[in-house]
C-alpha cells in the first residue's frame, strides 16, 4: 500500500496510545490489589494477597459470584436455545414478513438498556410482580437474544440445505435431521454464543439493579461497595472478574473465528 | 409425518414463536406500557400531558436532558475521530496476522462490565488517584486532578467504549473494500491521503453509521459511567430516572423520562440515517 | 433389487405466480435410465425434487410402482436421491454416512457396518470406512454418496446433476461408470443434467425440457436424429435449420423446396398443406460435400481435430455448417462447393410459436 512511513508510525503510535489508555486503569487496579495500603495512592507499600483472601472468604462476594454464575448460565442456555430455534426458522422458512420479524427480534439492540430495565420494572410493578432474580433472567435473555440470533443465523445460513434434505430422504424426521446435521455443523458457533451470552449476563448491571431489591448479583455487590464506602477488596475482586470475563470473551472470539471441519 | 418440502420446514412458526412471544410480552408491551404511563399522572387519570409539562418546566430536569444529549453527541464525535484512523490502521497498515492479534487486544478489556471499568478509572483519575499522586511525587507539589466527577470524565469514560465499538464497525466494512479501487487511485496519481478521503472514507460510512448510532444509544442510556465518573452534581437523564425510582417512586414521571429518552434517540438518529442514505444514493 | 416404474400425471409446480413446471405427464419404465435434460431454469430440477418428495406438488399425482406417493415423505417413497454436492455429512465417517439410512430404520450397528463394508468393496473403497469425507477425492465422495443411496435398496434412484461437480476428464470416466452401474444393478435411474453429451451417453431415454414443459421424449438416437422442434434440434449437438416450402408427402418423406439447399426429401410424420412453410433440421455430419447438389460458397474451413468443419454461405445468404471427414480434400475460402443432402437425412420440425 502506498503509504509513507511517517503516517504509518503515527498511526501505530495512536493505536498503542489508545491501547495503553484502555488497559491503564485495569493494570493499576491489579497492582493495587496487592497493595497493603488502604489508600489508593502511590507510593506502593508492601505486597500482600490479603485482599484476594478476603474475596474468597467474605461470604457476600462468594454468594454474589455464585448467584451471577447461576443466573448467567440460565440466561445463556435460554438465549442460545431460543436464539437457535429462531435463527434456524428464519433461515429456512419462506414465510412472508420475514424481514419484519427479524427486525422485531433484533429490536432490543436499538434501545438503551436503561429503558428496557425501567419499562420492565414499571410493567411488573403494574402486574403486581415483585422484583426477583427470575425477572432479571427474563430481562437479560431479552437483552442478549438479538446477539444470539445474529451470530447463529450467519452460521446456519452457511450450512448447505442438501445435507438436511439428504437426511430427510434417508428417513430422518425433521428434528432428527436438525440434531444430526445442523447442530454438529454449528457447534462452535453455539458454544461461542453460549459463552458470549454468559459473559454479557454475568457482567450485566442495569437490568439486575432495576429488577431486584437487594444486592444479589456480583456486579450489584461491587456497585454497592463502591457507593457505600471504599473497600480495597474491590481491587482484588475487580481484577478477578476482569480476568474471568476477558478469558471468556477471548474464547468466544476465537471460537467464532474457527472454521469447522469441511 | 407430512411431506417435507424443501426450504419450507413443516412449521417455521414453531421455532420463531418463543422469540416473538418473549419480545412481545417482555419488550414491546412493557415499553408501550411505559410510554402510555407517561401520559397519565396521579392527579389526572385520563390522557394528560402534565408530566411532559412538568419535565420541560423544571430546570433541573430539562438540564439533565440537555446534558444527556451533549454527552451522547460528544462521545460519538470523539470516538469517531479516533476510530477512523484506528480502523484504517487495522485494515490497511497491519498484516493479516497482526490484525487478529491487535483486534483481540483492542476488544478484550471490553468483555468485562462497565462497573468494573468505570471503577478502575476512578482509581486513576481521582484527586488522590494514581495520576495525581504520580504527578505530586514528580513535582513535589500537592496536585489535585479535578478531573473526576465532571462531565468531561463521563465523556472520556464512555468514549473509550465508543472508540472500540465504532472502530470495530468501521473496520469490518473497510476490510471488504476492494483493494483494486485503491490501486486505481494510485494509478491516477493520488497518494494515501487522497485514497483515504476519496475511496475509503465514503465506503466506510455504512459501518460508521451503525457504530455511531449504537454508541449514541448506549451513551445516552448509560447510568454507571456518568454516576461513577461524572458525579451526582450534574446528573444525566439516567441518573435522574434512577433517583426518582429509588426516591419519590412517581412512576408516571419516570415513564416520562423513558419516553423522552426514546424521542431523543429517534430525533438524533433518524436525521443521521436519512442523511447518510441520501449521500450514498448520490455517490 | 427390484426396480420400480415412475408415473407422473398432470404434475405441475407453482412458486407464487411463477409456473416452474407446467402440467405434464411422464412415464418411466422399471429399470430404465431416464435423463431430464434442459437449460437452467427449465424446471428439470424442480421436477426431480417433486418426484423425490422434497417439493410439494401443486397439481397432479406421482406414483412409484403401484403406489401413489404424492403425499408421502421422501423416505417412504421407495426412492433414494443423490445430490449434486453429494451432501455427505462432514462430521461423520464414511461408514456412518453410508449406514445412516439403515440407522434411521433401526438397524443395529453390527448389521450396518457389515452392509456398509459390502457396499464399500463394491465401490472399490474397501479400506475407506473410517475416513472422513473431507479426506476423499471428488470421485470417491461420489461413490460414497451412491453407496449411501443404494444401500437402502430403493426401487428408483434419483440423481441431481451427478457429474456436475467434476472436471471434464473425470466426468467422461464416471459417465461410463454410472452407465455400467446402472446395467449391473438394474434399478430405475432418473437423472437431471444440462450437459447433452452426458445425457446422450448414459441414458436409455431422454426427456428434453424447456420452460417447464417436456418438449420431446425419446431414445438418444431418436432425439438426435429426429428432433421434433427447433429447440430440441439446436440443444443437442450442432444443427442446421432451413426454411422451405412443403411439397408432396409419400407417407415417409416430404419433399421440401428450400432456397438454401435445393430440393430435400426430409423425414416427416404427417403432410402439411402443400406450399406451406416448413422448417427442416439437418445435422452437419449428414450433409455430403463434394457431391451433386446445391452450390454454396466456402467461408471458412476449420480443423476440428477428428473432422473439418466447413462454414458455408448459401445462395440466399444463410449459413450452413457441414462436417467433413478428414479424408476429404479441404476447400479454400471463397471456393464454390456442391453439397448433397441425402433422403431422410433431414427432419421436418414442428412449428412452435
Amino acid at each position: 500500500m502506498a503509504i509513507t512511513a511517517l503516517p504509518r508510525r503515527l498511526l501505530g503510535l495512536l493505536f498503542m496510545t489508545v491501547v495503553a489508555i484502555i488497559y491503564l486503569p485495569i493494570v493499576v487496579m491489579a497492582i493495587f490489589s496487592f497493595s497493603s495500603s488502604r489508600f489508593q495512592t502511590l507510593p506502593f507499600r508492601v505486597g500482600t494477597v490479603e485482599w484476594y483472601v478476603r474475596v474468597f472468604t467474605d461470604g457476600q462476594y462468594s454468594e454474589g459470584f455464585l448467584n451471577s454464575i447461576l443466573l448467567a448460565s440460565a440466561v445463556a442456555v435460554t438465549a442460545t436455545a431460543i436464539g437457535f430455534a429462531c435463527a434456524y426458522s428464519l433461515v429456512n422458512s419462506r414465510i412472508p414478513g420475514k424481514t419484519l420479524i427479524t427486525l422485531f427480534v433484533l429490536a432490543p439492540l436499538a434501545v438503551p438498556l436503561l429503558l428496557v430495565g425501567i419499562s420492565l420494572r414499571l410493567y411488573f410493578a403494574e402486574l403486581g410482580i415483585q422484583p426477583s432474580l427470575w425477572l432479571v433472567w427474563i430481562g437479560q435473555v431479552l437483552y442478549v437474544l438479538p446477539l444470539a440470533v445474529l451470530n447463529l443465523r450467519n452460521r446456519i445460513a452457511q450450512i448447505p440445505k442438501s445435507h438436511e434434505e439428504a437426511s430427510w430422504a434417508l428417513g430422518a424426521s425433521q428434528l432428527r435431521a436438525i440434531g444430526d446435521v445442523v447442530l454438529p455443523a454449528c457447534r462452535f458457533a453455539l458454544l461461542a454464543t453460549f459463552i458470549l451470552t454468559f459473559t454479557f449476563a454475568f457482567d450485566e448491571f442495569v437490568i439486575a439493579y432495576f429488577l431486584t431489591n437487594f444486592s444479589i448479583t456480583l456486579p450489584i455487590k461491587i456497585w454497592t461497595t463502591l457507593v457505600t464506602g471504599f473497600d480495597p477488596t474491590i481491587n482484588a475482586l475487580g481484577t478477578i472478574v476482569f480476568l474471568f470475563s476477558m478469558t471468556l470473551g477471548i474464547a468466544a472470539q476465537a471460537l467464532f473465528m474457527r472454521k469447522d471441519v469441511r | 409425518m407430512k411431506t417435507a418440502s424443501s426450504s419450507t420446514i413443516s412449521n417455521p412458526w414453531v421455532g420463531i414463536l418463543p422469540a416473538i412471544l418473549l419480545m412481545a410480552g417482555f419488550f414491546a408491551m412493557p415499553i408501550a406500557y411505559t410510554i402510555g404511563l407517561s401520559f397519565s399522572s396521579d392527579a389526572n387519570q385520563g390522557f394528560t400531558l402534565d408530566n411532559y409539562r412538568t419535565f420541560f418546566s423544571e430546570d433541573r430536569l430539562f438540564d439533565a436532558l440537555l446534558r444527556t444529549q451533549i454527552l451522547g453527541l460528544s462521545v460519538v464525535a470523539i470516538s469517531s475521530l479516533i476510530a477512523f484512523p484506528l480502523a484504517y490502521y487495522l485494515a490497511f497498515v497491519l498484516t493479516p496476522a497482526w490484525r487478529t492479534v491487535c483486534l483481540f487486544i483492542l476488544v478484550a478489556p471490553f468483555w468485562t462490565s462497565f462497573t468494573i471499568r468505570a471503577f478502575s478509572w476512578q482509581l486513576v483519575l481521582s484527586d488522590t488517584g494514581v495520576i495525581a499522586s504520580f504527578a505530586s511525587m514528580l513535582t513535589g507539589l500537592n496536585i489535585s486532578l479535578g478531573f473526576l466527577y465532571t462531565m468531561a470524565a463521563a465523556i472520556f469514560g464512555l468514549s473509550l467504549f465508543g472508540v472500540m465499538l465504532i472502530t470495530l464497525m468501521i473496520y469490518s466494512v473497510m476490510i471488504t473494500i476492494d483493494r483494486r479501487l485503491i490501486e486505481a487511485n494510485t494509478v491516477l496519481g493520488g497518494n494515501w491521503w487522497s485514497a483515504f478521503r476519496e475511496v475509503i472514507l465514503p465506503l466506510s460510512l455504512p459501518g460508521w453509521t451503525i457504530g455511531a448510532v449504537l454508541t449514541f444509544i448506549i451513551a445516552v442510556g448509560d447510568y454507571a459511567v456518568p454516576a461513577l465518573l461524572g458525579g451526582g452534581f450534574k446528573p444525566v437523564l439516567a441518573q435522574v430516572m434512577l433517583s426518582v425510582l429509588k426516591g419519590t417512586y412517581d412512576l408516571p414521571i419516570a415513564a416520562t423520562f423513558a419516553s423522552i429518552l426514546v424521542i431523543l434517540i429517534l430525533a438524533a438518529c433518524t436525521p443521521l440515517l436519512l442523511v447518510v442514505r441520501s449521500v450514498r444514493m448520490q455517490g | 433389487m427390484r426396480a420400480k416404474s415412475v408415473k407422473l400425471r398432470g404434475v405441475s409446480k407453482l412458486f407464487g405466480e411463477f409456473e416452474a413446471v407446467k402440467p405434464l405427464d411422464l412415464s418411466v419404465a422399471p429399470g430404465e435410465f431416464l435423463t431430464l435434460l434442459g437449460p437452467s431454469g427449465c424446471g428439470k430440477t424442480t421436477l426431480l425434487r417433486m418426484i423425490a418428495g422434497l417439493e410439494h406438488v401443486s397439481q397432479g399425482r406421482i406414483s412409484v410402482g403401484e403406489t401413489d406417493v404424492t403425499s408421502l415423505p421422501p423416505n417412504r417413497r421407495d426412492i433414494s436421491i443423490m445430490f449434486q454436492d453429494y451432501a455427505l455429512f462432514p462430521h461423520k465417517s464414511v461408514n456412518d454416512n453410508i449406514g445412516y439410512g439403515l440407522k434411521m430404520r433401526g438397524v443395529v450397528r453390527p448389521e450396518r457396518d457389515r452392509a456398509s463394508a459390502e457396499w464399500l468393496s463394491r465401490m472399490g473403497l474397501t479400506e475407506y470406512g473410517r475416513r472422513m469425507p473431507g479426506q476423499l477425492s471428488g470421485g470417491q465422495r461420489q461413490r460414497v454418496a451412491l453407496a449411501r443411496a443404494l444401500i437402502l435398496e430403493p426401487g428408483v434412484l434419483l440423481l441431481d446433476e451427478p457429474l456436475g461437480a467434476l472436471d471434464a476428464n473425470l466426468r467422461r470416466q464416471l459417465q461410463g461408470e454410472l452407465k455400467r452401474m446402472h446395467r449391473d444393478i438394474g434399478l430405475t435411474f432418473i437423472a437431471v443434467t444440462h450437459d447433452q453429451e452426458e445425457a446422450l451417453t448414459m441414458s436409455d431415454r431422454i426427456a428434453v425440457m424447456r420452460d417447464g414443459r417436456i418438449e420431446q421424449t425419446g431414445t438418444p438416437r431418436e432425439i438426435y436424429d429426429r428432433p421434433l422442434t427447433e429447440f430440441v434440434a439446436r440443444f443437442i449437438g450442432r444443427c442446421n435449420v432451413v426454411e422451405g416450402k412443403a411439397g408432396i408427402f409419400d407417407g415417409q418423406t416430404l419433399e421440401v423446396e428450400t432456397a438454401s439447399l435445393g430440393r430435400i426429401r426430409a423425414h416427416a410424420v404427417n403432410a402439411p398443406t402443400m406450399g406451406s412453410r416448413v422448417s427442416v433440421a439437418v445435422r452437419p455430419e449428414s450433409i455430403i460435400p463434394f457431391a451433386e447438389g446445391a452450390e454454396l460458397a466456402v467461408e471458412d474451413a476449420v480443423f476440428a481435430g477428428g473432422s473439418v468443419r466447413l462454414d458455408l454461405r448459401t445462395a440466399d445468404g444463410s449459413r450452413i455448417e457441414v462436417e467433413s471427414s478428414r479424408g476429404e480434400p479441404v476447400p479454400v475460402n471463397g471456393e464454390k462447393l456442391r453439397v448433397h443432402v441425402p433422403d431422410l437425412a433431414a427432419t421436418v420440425l414442428a412449428r412452435t410459436s
